[in-house]
């Protein structure tokens, strides 16, 4: 039997309130309340429990653990993805996929753990003024981060999809990596994406969190923040609705917060969320605006030897030979990384219906998928979306797709495909309405360089989201300092992916863990 | 106003030049009750399963019934943890479905859709997803993405990919 380190936990007397279960409205205290439980949540609540602190931890989603993983997605989706992994922007175009559960989006991420690109700190010293010299390098805290999730480089041989990536890199010359995953006993499964069943995933869930919980924290689940109350210098309080096990509001059980300082971690699009729910002051304007998403775009290939892509650790090479090609801040750069190959993933996101789509599913076993994820963020014409708040008092992000975001997704898929046809495949497909089984290169780079590109007409997805809370030492174009501390309401911190003044050409959680373990430790000195 | 809800309103004012009176409006109707949806909008939906799902379905009548019966099911259970915004959308997407008016937009032919050959739902589909109109793109894609999330999240189905999900040792 495997054991549950939550049933554990819970079992010793973990202090947990399940939102869907309260039937009264409460008021709770404590001397700091943090807004979600994910890679800024957990490591806050560490941080700070560590420090002698009263903590109370305020998560949307549920309290899922391993005997829960499945590995269905038909459970893992609905269970802890925002929105059921069906949020997408406004215009539809890109598929969004965050994590709704405790533990964040680390519960359900691929474990990449990537330190900040010297490149992105650099320009975020040069554009927004963010101190990252010195006694405020990340780099202590990265190596902390590093320690304690066991982040490490991956010292099985890559599955057959990732070792398609480095084949392919090789044969032409590209620069790649093994990545350095936060696992500790990880069996090679495959299914990081749906919850690790074996604990095996260094996430919050089951690090931070029940450190914090350990510590005497405070845990509420299914408990959904709708604003800070504030009288535009602090925070007084914060009030939050329950919800039931489907995630509905139920209007009558309220709950309310007090504490002496407030910690947002509910990530990019939940926390600007929450604060322009709260009308709270915006002199820069840039509240909810300057979201970043890493827009990734896919391609498939028919190989001649079984890939078995749903199976072995989903990502263990990455490519950095496109990501900053045309300087920091010129056309879009672009990460090549492959995704895990599950039903429901690919099923949903190929292009294509009826017979076509069936025997392209019957090669499910024969399919090695690349993505490519695109830098947005650096470039004028590149300056990510806005977070509005919908008439249900819901997120909504506004992404607008331009030639310049097109003119990068074509790259993308160009390189993707000389890639896999280097790698060997037999055949390519752009996952784009008009395009077709390619069964050369250079019929590829004749056909994607011909697709006429606008939304909806080729999948883009994201699983990175960054930014709406940019962080900066200016007031006039910053939301947070440096540090995470909202520049106006003096009892309130960011920590989480809305900091992010650009997206970053590396996967985020290591960015988020380094930022939130140096910003939250300085905050338990000041409290 | 805003271009999608012009198109919205649109399309019901040419629906109801093109049928009368038999189409709901926009405010009116509510397709999907508490995360279950009504006979009317699991027929619609229920159409168009068999033409997406081509290929994979058995030949005996009763068994594709009964798969088809499930994905309908299993897309409600997902529904019931979907955003109000996001169940406003899917409402609108099978008020379109069940109305003669999608026909009328596919096909130039109002007909109900349960009406309509396989061939001419094929065209139908393929006239949705080569359309201008955003909302008939879209339409095509969330009917599409629905059903094969449903029909590849059952175990039940995972025999056409030859693919099973690792045994952990207890």
């Amino acid at each position: 039997m495997i054991n549950d380190p939550i049933m554990s936990g819970i079992a010793s007397g973990w202090r947990h309130i399940d939102g869907s279960e309260l039937n009264e409205s409460q008021t709770i205290e404590a001397d700091v309340v943090i807004v979600g439980t994910g890679a800024g949540g957990g490591v806050t609540a560490e941080v700070l429990t560590q420090a002698g602190f009263r903590v109370v931890m305020v998560e949307m989603g549920s309290f899922k653990s391993s005997k829960d993983f499945t590995m269905e997605e038909r459970k893992s989706y609905p269970n802890l993805y925002q929105e059921s992994a069906a949020r997408k922007t406004k215009n539809k175009a890109i598929t969004i996929l965050q994590g709704r559960t405790v533990g964040g989006s680390t519960a359900v991420n691929w474990t990449t753990s990537i330190r900040t690109p010297k490149q992105t700190q650099d320009f975020w010293r040069s554009e927004f003024d963010v101190k990252l010299d010195g006694e405020h390098s990340l780099d202590p805290y990265f190596t902390h981060a590093e320690k304690r999730l066991n982040i490490h480089q991956w010292p099985v041989p890559p599955n057959p999809n990732n070792a398609a990536l480095k084949a392919g890199c090789d044969k032409l010359g590209w620069e790649s990596t093994v990545i350095k995953r936060n696992v500790r006993g990880c069996a090679n499964l495959g299914y990081c994406g749906m919850g690790c069943p074996i604990n095996a995933k260094q996430s919050m869930l089951v690090t931070t969190v029940p450190e914090a919980l350990n510590n005497g924290a405070t845990l509420l689940s299914n408990v959904y923040v709708q604003r800070v109350v504030h009288d535009n210098q602090s925070v007084q309080s914060i009030e939050a609705i329950t919800t039931d096990k489907h995630f509905q509001r139920r209007a009558n059980v309220r709950v309310t917060l007090k504490a002496k300082h407030f910690v947002l971690s509910a990530g990019a699009i939940g926390t600007p969320s929450i604060l322009l729910r709260s009308d709270v002051p915006n002199p820069s304007g840039r509240l909810g605006k300057h979201t970043y998403l890493h827009p990734t775009v896919i391609s498939g290939a028919m190989m001649p030897r079984d890939i078995h892509g749903h199976s072995g650790a989903p990502q263990s090479i990455y490519s950095d030979e496109f990501v900053w090609k045309h300087g920091v801040d010129g056309k879009l750069g672009y990460k090549l990384e492959v995704p895990p190959i599950h039903p429901v993933l690919i099923g949903s996101k190929l292009v294509g219906y009826g017979e076509a789509h069936a025997e392209l599913m019957r090669h499910f076993n024969q399919m090695q998928i690349s993505i490519a994820l695109l830098r947005d963020g650096f470039h004028p014409e590149s300056q990510g979306g806005q977070v509005h708040v919908n008439a249900y008092g819901d997120p909504e992000l506004d992404y607008p797709t331009n030639d310049f975001l097109w003119d990068g997704v074509r790259r993308g898929l160009l390189s993707c495909a000389e890639l896999q046809f280097a790698a060997g495949a037999t055949q390519v497909f752009a996952n784009h309405r008009d395009g077709e089984m390619y069964t050369s290169w250079k019929a590829a780079k004749a056909g994607i360089s011909a697709l006429n590109m606008q939304p909806n007409l080729t999948t883009v997805a994201s699983a990175h989201v960054m930014g709406g809370c940019n962080m900066g030492e200016n007031s006039a174009t910053s939301v947070v300092n440096s540090f995470g501390q909202h520049h106006q309401l003096e009892n309130l911190s960011v920590f989480d992916g809305s900091m992010l003044p650009t997206s970053l050409g590396a996967n985020p959680q290591l960015t988020i863990y380094g930022l939130t373990y140096r910003n939250a430790s300085r905050l338990a000195q000041q409290l | 106003m805003e271009r999608r809800q012009f198109l919205k309103l649109s399309l019901v004012s040419l629906a109801v030049a093109a049928t009368g009176s038999a189409v709901y409006t926009v405010a009116d109707a509510s397709l999907i009750i508490d995360g279950t949806f009504t006979d009317e909008a699991s027929i619609a939906l229920a159409a168009f399963v068999p033409v997406i799902l081509y290929g994979v379905l058995p030949d005996a009548e009763q068994q594709r019934k009964t798969i088809v019966q499930k994905v309908i099911t299993d897309v409600q259970h997902v529904i019931q943890t979907l955003p109000p915004a996001t169940i406003d959308e899917l409402n609108q997407l099978l008020i379109l479905l069940s109305s003669r008016m999608a026909a009328l937009i596919g096909l130039g032919n109002p007909s109900h859709v349960d009406a309509l050959s396989t061939q001419q739902k094929m065209q139908l589909l393929n006239a949705w997803r080569d359309s201008y109109l955003d909302i008939l793109q879209v339409a095509y894609l969330s009917i599409k993405e629905m059903v094969y999330a449903a029909f590849y999240g059952d175990p039940a189905h995972w025999t056409h990919l030859n693919y099973a999900k690792p045994q952990l040792g207890i």
